[in-house]
């Protein structure tokens, strides 16, 4: 451990961005800044250290709350919970053959449809002023986001998901992705409370390894329930195929496409 | 080990014994038990002991992380349960080289509260300013509480208690409240840049202060990369 904290070159920094990297480390920022600071922090090691710093200080703050003792058939009740999950786990692993084929088939024609569907919603969406919509995206009210956590195949990458409040809009924001050879690409997918992949869209890093894009999320009377990055060969995949790079944890209020 | 009346955090924190085992503590390094990693990694493996060990060390300051954010103590329960079951469904997702995990469940677990506080509107509450904690208070110790989780609640809440008021309010409201820089100048009437400036004065306060306790100083190896 080194003796005194590090001193990044703050005065090197844009105006005000060292109060936005305090924010951010905080999530107390809104979605248009967030990504901006995320793209601005994928980009300068020395603020993106200093960044750490902050979320490690972040990190302790819960032990500055008034302590409390949670009640102790809590405990039980965790440890309960945790057991019937694993016994719903074992029940679904245990399916008769058949049953699988059944689903995997009913999943296949959701994926296609679903696919054919996304590819037009794109084409569509060609015809609107993308920097209007995303502009209109990221200051709208209520805006959702959940972090996105790095896989082994990006252990330095970052990314967070937004979604609209009416589930028709997703954003979303990473950094520290590798550079993919010309046959390779980024696909960003959501994942259906039934476990089915909807591909969100493809896409590209910049020379920084970032990427900020908004995008339609097509229509489904399922709720979507997590989202996950994946490297797939160019032009995309079905469903996933190659190496996971970024994921978020299960969202805690899944998201339903109102109509 | 010493527990008791400090001039400051920043003085408490130098103390060596108490750092060494408080740095112990946030990377779960004890002779007598298992990292919170080895747990961790047993988890994923479907340990379910290893979550058990998990919850004696932090379902306390969970739940009172929770407990301070929601304001229901029902809420609370339902925050810490929720974040087990998640720990425990997705606990391969844990990667100490980005932090403690301490750090990693408590996000967890504040991203929850602050779900349900916003789900539930009651922000009036943190606009009455009932939100504010008094601070400075030495903790009691829970049932779980280790003698190292006592002094880090100690020394941590000292260090954000003798923040001046205007800064900690800044910090509380944003950490506890889940509030944008912006939302917190509407609550309290202050420019924004006011606020800015003091959350960010704020948090290199306690980043001097704490600067003892941080349990993972790679980023000079970061930088040099």
């Amino acid at each position: 451990m080194s003796d005194q904290p590090i001193n990044p070159p703050l005065s090197e920094m844009p105006d005000g961005m060292a109060e936005a990297i305090v924010a951010y480390a905080l999530e107390a920022l809104p979605p248009d800044e967030e990504a901006t600071v995320a793209v601005y922090l994928a980009a300068h090691p020395e603020a993106r250290a200093l960044c750490e710093e902050y979320r490690a200080i972040v990190g302790m703050l819960p032990y500055a709350a008034a302590p409390s003792a949670p009640p102790p058939f809590l405990r039980e009740g965790v440890l309960r919970s945790i057991r019937d999950e694993r016994t719903r786990r074992r029940r679904r692993v245990s399916l008769p053959r058949f049953g699988y084929r059944f689903a995997s088939a009913i999943a296949a024609c959701l994926v296609l449809g679903l696919l054919v569907w996304n590819v037009g919603l794109q084409l569509r969406s060609d015809h609107d002023d993308p920097a209007a919509s995303a502009a209109s995206f990221w200051s709208q009210p209520g805006l959702i986001s959940y972090e996105m956590l790095p896989a082994e195949a990006a252990p330095n990458s970052t990314g967070r998901i937004y979604l609209s409040p009416n589930g028709k809009q997703t954003g979303f924001a990473v950094s520290g992705l590798p550079i993919l050879p010309p046959d390779k690409t980024y696909q960003l997918w959501f994942r259906l409370d039934d476990q089915t992949r909807v591909s969100i869209t493809t896409f590209a890093v910049d020379p920084t390894g970032s990427a900020v894009m908004v995008l339609p999320v097509p229509p489904n009377s399922r709720s979507y329930v997590s989202c996950g990055i994946t490297e797939e060969p160019r032009g995309g995949s079905p469903k996933p195929t190659g190496p996971r790079v970024l994921a978020s944890l299960e969202w805690p209020a899944p998201a339903t496409y109102s109509k | 080990m010493r527990v008791g009346n400090s001039d400051t955090a920043g003085a408490f924190a130098e103390d060596g014994a108490v750092s060494q085992a408080i740095a112990h503590r946030m990377t779960g390094a004890s002779s007598i038990s298992a990292t919170d990693e080895a747990l961790v990694a047993a988890v994923t493996r479907g340990d379910e002991g290893a979550i058990g060990v998990l919850y004696d060390r932090y379902a306390a300051s969970i739940y009172s992380l929770a407990l301070r954010i929601t304001g229901d103590r029902l809420t609370a329960q339902e925050v810490v349960q929720d974040t087990f079951l998640r720990l425990w469904k997705h606990a391969k997702m844990f990667d100490r080289e980005r932090g403690a995990f301490g750090a990693w469940i408590f996000a967890i677990a504040r991203r929850r509260s602050l779900d349900v506080l916003r789900s539930r509107q009651r922000q009036a509450k943190i606009a009455d300013g009932t939100f504010i904690s008094d601070g400075g208070t030495l903790p009691e110790p829970s049932q779980a509480d280790t003698s190292e989780q006592i002094v880090l609640a100690h020394v941590i809440s000292q260090a954000v208690a003798t923040l001046p008021l205007a800064q900690r309010q800044a910090i509380e409201l944003a950490y506890f409240g889940g509030l944008t820089q912006q939302q917190i100048a509407t609550q309290t009437g202050e420019p924004l840049g006011t606020v800015k400036s003091r959350m960010r004065t704020a948090m290199e306060t306690l980043r001097t202060r704490l600067h003892a306790l941080r349990p993972y100083p790679h980023h000079e190896e970061e930088v040099a990369r």
